[in-house]
């Protein structure tokens, strides 16, 4: 067992964890962040997708331990009350969800390439989004979505 | 789920080898954990205690030392993509380091533990073997340098003793000509492994024009045919005999990814269109 | 009645929720006092359970309950009851669940499991459907005479085959006679998995008097319900199913799965709620797919092109169950030659078992299998007798006064194939092939392919809805199809605003579905949600609009007949400025005396299908569709003719849809089924080891389409009007996987002039025939 600090989506917690403890589990059962979802546990399907200290990464394939002391955004921290963030606008405006499993990683790898690269080309997106599996839409949707919140953030497009 | 286990993260070598010392039963050093996880999580792996590398500084350096390229440890596939140094003057990794799993993944996994792991079809082996590199071991009894040609022992078996802990590697600098180029045969254009992996590198400053294959035979094969390029003949026939040469030394198999004819076929097309293209791009 | 609501792309209904990451699935469901259940799976394909020794996994502290086989004697399944909740005797498949145990946390479930040890024989196994099927075949099922079934499946005694469907129309020896060339061809293709990115995943919970609560991620509620009374023998009124927000189902969520071992595992464990979760690979592993087909077909054909006899045999590989699969065989043979008119038929369509994984319903029900061989072998016949595809096709469409293999004739209410095919064909510039612009070694082709398929269910299925007034004057719709992602709920609550000339903000259609609480709905599947719950949410509204009218009458001192609906209110119809609004009614409507007339506003609507007869078993011959939605793609590829490398630039896929409630949400139908039909075509495909191991058991092995893969798709729909469907639509959920596997195949055939018979294609497949073409 270990005591480790997280902050995540700006709220700091500290808490005990089994050395053996999925960063996934912990913050869906231990942090209630239900959000990001176990679709493979082996980092190919991207549902789990969080950010870590400003990168996309695969929760499933970390240990918690391995996050002490990272900073986390998950998709529980995109919105705050009824304001809802331009990448989870655009998503709506698009119809870029359709049952809703794959939203959050979806959301939250868009969002990590946006903050890194606010005009991103088409291949661009394709490379950041290409490890989320979404069996629904097609992707169509979803790419509109992304290009639509990197005009709505003010990239130029 | 994985197994319980003791999870270190020292700050120095010597720690390692300290924990290495008081341990007993298994132990599995950590980087990116990209490939660790999943073998545990199969039950193809159970280390008992795990150590952790990436609180070791020198582990996380990416920079030109003077005889060549030092990639620590920890640095991680993203880093060389986004590495100007790499982009300049070693290219073909960054090309490679681009193949490899998704985005997310390539956040977390390093070169060095696609390396460790040793699967045939490794995508960072290929390019590192035509570029030539120096895997750096560390060990409680000292240092040693294995070149990556001898590296591989077989499919996912490598020539690390036990207790032994790869610090990084030495990728050799070449002249200011040299160009390299990589190809990978994928079953889609997202993630995937390589079902045939091919690199390339030539410089003619250093008449050196050596091949790479990975997912072609145990162990990824290392082809160098200098001598053939840079001997008598017309490029036709030289290209024969490099694609020949390729041929004879590589094994691949029937699997899941790809047939052994295909493989076969498919290493001599990649072969033939990267001599091609660096030829092509040397001339300018 | 404005008319406005129907065709808009009105912003899809729980968009919010799923984008917050705030909607629940059972995924992340957590009842008090749970437990977890783990299985133990078969390593074998086939063998003998010789001995099962849980006694170090019971001992194990935190572990509540171990069951095997022996301890659950039921049996499970849809339309043939063939299934074991967990091994009974031998094992059928490598893959299947052998013991559960249900423990306090996931980790000790999982020590459990390792610590059980079960002893086996080794049995011949049957891996091939052709081996199947012969005399001599070791059986998967021994006593498939003494299993239940619906009256409509025969199982073969002393055989592997489930069910034999027949059509027999006209006279095939007298019309091969007639033939100028008789053309036969065999296809293949693997079994193929859903891939929903929430596994199958349920909760149950076992309660005193028998009773039972399930919270399940599920197509179905009612026939979970319903099978799970069945199999254990319950009253379907003790038993609650709860269906929360699916994470995508794609048929493999249609039946029931995993609820009974939950409910047997909570019922040994003093009632405790009980939850198993399908890791990736146990889904790809002991989880149902899409059956695999094996087929034969002769085609008789005259010098100008007309289709004058077909014979054809299909070999269902179903494997180790056959539950849903029976159906699929059945429904498909119905759908057989494909949108032609043959006048000659001899159609056999076999559901044969393995030992493997078992098949299930998947989005096309055995359409995009059997359209695979009927759409290769059009353009394999085109290509003999000297005419193009595409004329070949028009040449033998259905069109107005044709008849189909099972007798059906189509009339104006049918929507047209050939429309779907024009227009398809003409937005890749179908005639225009040349490669000249292409670099060397590179050859331009187009294909095309037709498709057609009709909802495969019982003739007798129905659906109901419930639609009632909050004070606010805001309504909820109840139903219990369940919208996992399609957007059906939004064109009903557009539907909804419609009838009742109200705002469709103030529609709430219910998320959640539960069976104590909704009415009736027989399955989420068979693209028949939007056409028969959209009646029946027509019938409810109107039966509100009458009880709305008839308490409005009394205030407006009107007869009903003087009343109409506008804007949320009841008016005089000649004198619009009297009226009486929703609010004022929803809850009864009240005097300014005090008196109160009417009451709280309930209303309901139910839709069961016309006019459906089950086909004979000798002939085929009957009318079990309840509407035709057709279509077409056209598929444009470039190839290496020398590697068999390829890459399909661009997709035109055109749909006859009848009339369209919502553009955006048919538009994602539309890009979702075409790009999981592309993964059928270019990548997806199980594969397993000699001894019948599946090999391709993760996303490692398994690919499916990631978003750099998506070609350029052109979404065209086309409308014309489904008589009876509401407003005029028809379904189109399943149909746009259908038929990309052959368009696909057709374009490499135009490109290199190689004919690939066998799915996915492949460049390691396309090599080998250009190397075997090139050695001719």
């Amino acid at each position: 067992m270990k005591t480790i600090n997280l902050t995540v989506n700006g709220r700091d917690f500290q808490l005990d964890v089994k050395d053996n403890e999925i960063l996934l589990d912990t913050l869906r059962k231990k942090l209630n962040f239900t959000g990001a979802k176990e679709g493979c546990g082996e980092g190919e399907c991207g549902a789990c997708t969080v950010i870590m200290d400003g990168r996309a990464v695969t929760s499933c394939i970390i240990l918690s331990v391995e996050a002490d002391g990272s900073e986390l955004e998950t998709i529980e921290g995109q919105s705050i009350g009824e304001e809802i963030s331009d990448i989870q606008e655009a998503f709506i405006e698009e119809n870029a969800i359709q049952c809703g499993f794959c939203t959050p990683g979806m959301v939250m790898s868009a969002k990590a390439l946006l903050d890194r690269n606010p005009n991103p080309s088409d291949e661009e997106i394709d490379i950041a989004l290409s490890g989320n599996i979404c069996r629904c839409t097609g992707y169509y949707s979803i790419r509109d979505a992304v290009r639509r919140a990197a005009e709505k953030k003010g990239g130029n497009k | 789920m994985i197994n319980e286990i003791e999870y270190y993260k020292p700050e120095s070598l010597e720690e390692i080898f300290e924990i290495l010392d008081e341990n007993n039963g298994e132990s599995a050093l950590l980087a990116g954990g990209t490939d660790l996880f999943i073998e545990m999580k199969h039950k193809t792996r159970k280390p008992d205690y795990v150590i952790d590398v990436k609180g070791l500084e020198e582990f996380s350096k990416l920079e030109e030392r003077d005889d060549g390229l030092f990639i620590g440890g920890t640095v991680t596939c993203n880093q060389i993509i986004e590495s100007e140094l790499v982009n300049k003057d070693y290219k073909v990794l960054a090309d490679a380091a681009l193949e490899v799993a998704a985005h997310q993944v390539r956040n977390r996994a390093t070169v060095v533990g696609n390396l460790c792991t040793t699967s045939p079809g490794a995508d960072m082996f290929p390019g590192l073997l035509v570029l030539k590199t120096n895997v750096l071991v560390e060990s409680k009894d000292g240092s040693r340098e294995i070149p990556l040609e001898e590296f591989a022992t077989g499919v996912k078996r490598n020539s690390l003793k036990e207790n032994e802990v790869v610090k990084g590697l030495l990728v050799k600098k070449h002249a200011s000509d040299g160009k390299g180029a990589y190809m990978k045969k994928r079953r889609t254009k997202g993630p995937d492994l390589s079902a045939i992996g091919v690199a390339g590198y030539l410089s003619k400053k250093e008449n050196y024009l050596a091949f790479g294959l990975g997912a072609v035979a145990p162990k990824p094969v290392y082809v160098d045919v200098s001598d053939i390029f840079f001997g008598e003949g017309s490029y036709e026939e030289k290209e024969e005999k490099i694609l020949k040469e390729v041929l004879d030394n590589i094994n691949p198999i029937d699997d899941v990814r790809s047939t052994k004819k295909y493989r076969i076929k498919m290493s001599q097309v990649y072969a033939r269109r990267i001599l091609s293209k660096l030829w092509k791009a040397g001339d300018k | 009645m404005t008319e406005e609501m129907i065709g808009k792309s009105v912003k899809r209904l729980k968009a919010l929720e799923k984008v917050t990451g705030n909607a629940m699935f059972v995924h992340d469901m957590e009842v008090q006092g749970m437990l977890y259940a783990k299985m133990k799976l078969s390593p074998h394909a086939h063998a003998k359970i010789v001995n099962i020794d849980t006694s170090k996994a019971e001992r194990l502290p935190g572990v509540w309950t171990v069951l095997t086989g022996k301890d659950l004697p039921y049996k499970v399944g849809l339309y043939l009851v063939d299934k074991d909740i967990l091994a009974v005797n031998k094992v059928r498949y490598q893959g299947e669940p052998v013991v559960a145990v249900a423990a306090e946390s996931e980790e000790i479930a999982e020590q459990a499991i390792e610590l059980i040890e079960v002893e086996y024989e080794k049995l011949d196994a049957v891996l091939d459907v052709s081996d199947a099927v012969k005399e001599d075949a070791p059986l998967v099922h021994e006593n498939i005479e003494e299993l239940e079934s619906a009256p409509v499946f025969f199982p073969k005694p002393g055989t592997n085959i489930a069910h034999h469907t027949k059509i027999r129309k006209g006279d095939v020896d007298k019309g091969f006679e007639e033939a100028d060339y008789i053309i036969e061809n065999e296809f293949d293709l693997p079994m193929v998995d859903h891939t929903a990115m929430e596994t199958h995943t349920s909760i149950g919970q076992w309660k005193p008097g028998k009773k039972v609560k399930l919270w399940t991620s599920a197509q179905s509620p009612f026939a979970v319900r319903n099978l799970l009374a069945n199999g254990l023998h319950l009253n379907h009124e003790d038993i609650e199913v709860t269906v929360p927000y699916v994470g995508g189902g794609f048929g493999g969520k249609a039946g029931i799965h995993f609820e009974p071992l939950v409910t047997c595992l909570s019922r040994a464990s003093q009632g405790r709620p009980v939850k198993i979760t399908m890791s990736r690979m146990e889904e790809f592993n002991s989880v149902p797919v899409r059956q695999g087909l094996f087929s034969r077909l002769k085609t008789g054909v005259t010098k100008d092109g007309k289709i004058v006899a077909q014979e054809t045999e299909f070999l269902w590989d179903s494997g180790a169950n056959a539950d849903y699969g029976v159906n699929v065989t059945r429904a498909a043979a119905t759908a057989g030659a494909g949108p032609y008119e043959i006048d000659n038929v001899k159609l056999d369509s076999k559901t044969v078992y393995t030992n493997k994984i078992f098949g299930t319903a998947y989005r096309g029900f055995g359409h995009l299998e059997i359209l695979w061989a009927v759409e290769r072998q059009m353009d394999l016949v085109a290509e003999e007798i000297g005419m193009t595809p595409y004329d070949f096709r028009m040449k033998n469409a259905l069109r107005r006064g044709s008849v189909t293999i099972t007798g059906e004739h189509i009339g104006d209410s049918h929507g047209k194939v050939t429309e779907c095919l024009e227009a398809a064909a003409k937005e890749i510039d179908y005639d225009n092939r040349s490669s000249e612009d292409l670099e060397e070694g590179k050859k331009r082709g187009k294909g095309i392919a037709l498709l057609h398929k009709a909802p495969a269910m019982p003739t007798n299925t129905g659906t109901a809805a419930f639609l009632k007034f909050n004070e606010n004057g805001s309504v909820n719709l109840t139903v219990s199809l369940v919208d996992y992602g399609q957007g059906t709920y939004t064109a009903l609550a557009q539907i909804v605003a419609d009838q009742l000339n109200m705002p469709v903000e103030k529609v709430n259609v219910v998320f959640e579905q539960n069976t104590d609480t909704q009415p009736y709905d027989w399955q989420t599947v068979a693209s028949k949600g939007l056409f028969m719950s959209g009646n029946a949410t027509i019938k409810a509204c109107q039966d509100m609009a009458q009880q709305l009218k008839e308490v409005a009458a009394q205030p407006l001192r009107a007869s009903v007949e003087d009343l109409i609906i506008e804007d949320e209110k009841v008016k005089i119809r000649h004198h619009k400025d009297q009226y009486v609004t929703f609010k004022e009614l929803a809850m009864g409507y009240t005097y300014p005396n005090g008196n109160g007339i009417g009451g709280p506003l309930v209303a309901r609507g139910n839709y069961i299908a016309q006019g459906l007869s089950n086909i004979d078993p000798e002939t085929g011959q009957g009318h079990p569709a309840l509407d035709w939605t057709y279509g077409a793609h056209a598929v444009e590829v470039i190839v290496d003719e020398e590697t068999g490398e390829f890459e399909v630039k661009k997709i035109a896929s055109a749909f006859d849809a009848g009339k369209v409630i919502n553009e955006s949400n048919v538009i994602g139908q539309i890009q979702g089924g075409v790009i999981q039909g592309y993964g059928s075509a270019v990548m997806e495909g199980y594969q397993f080891s000699d001894e019948g191991r599946l090999l391709t058991n993760s996303f490692t092995d398994y690919k499916v389409p990631s978003i750099a893969d998506i070609p350029e798709l052109t979404p065209i729909i086309i409308e014309n009007a489904q008589e009876d469907g509401p407003y005029g639509a028809r379904g189109v959920a399943e149909h746009p996987m259908i038929s990309v596997p052959p368009a696909v195949a057709n374009a490499v055939q135009d490109a290199i002039g190689v004919q690939l018979k066998e799915m996915p294609v492949i460049p390691e497949k396309l090599f080998e025939l250009i190397e075997e073409k090139k050695n001719k």
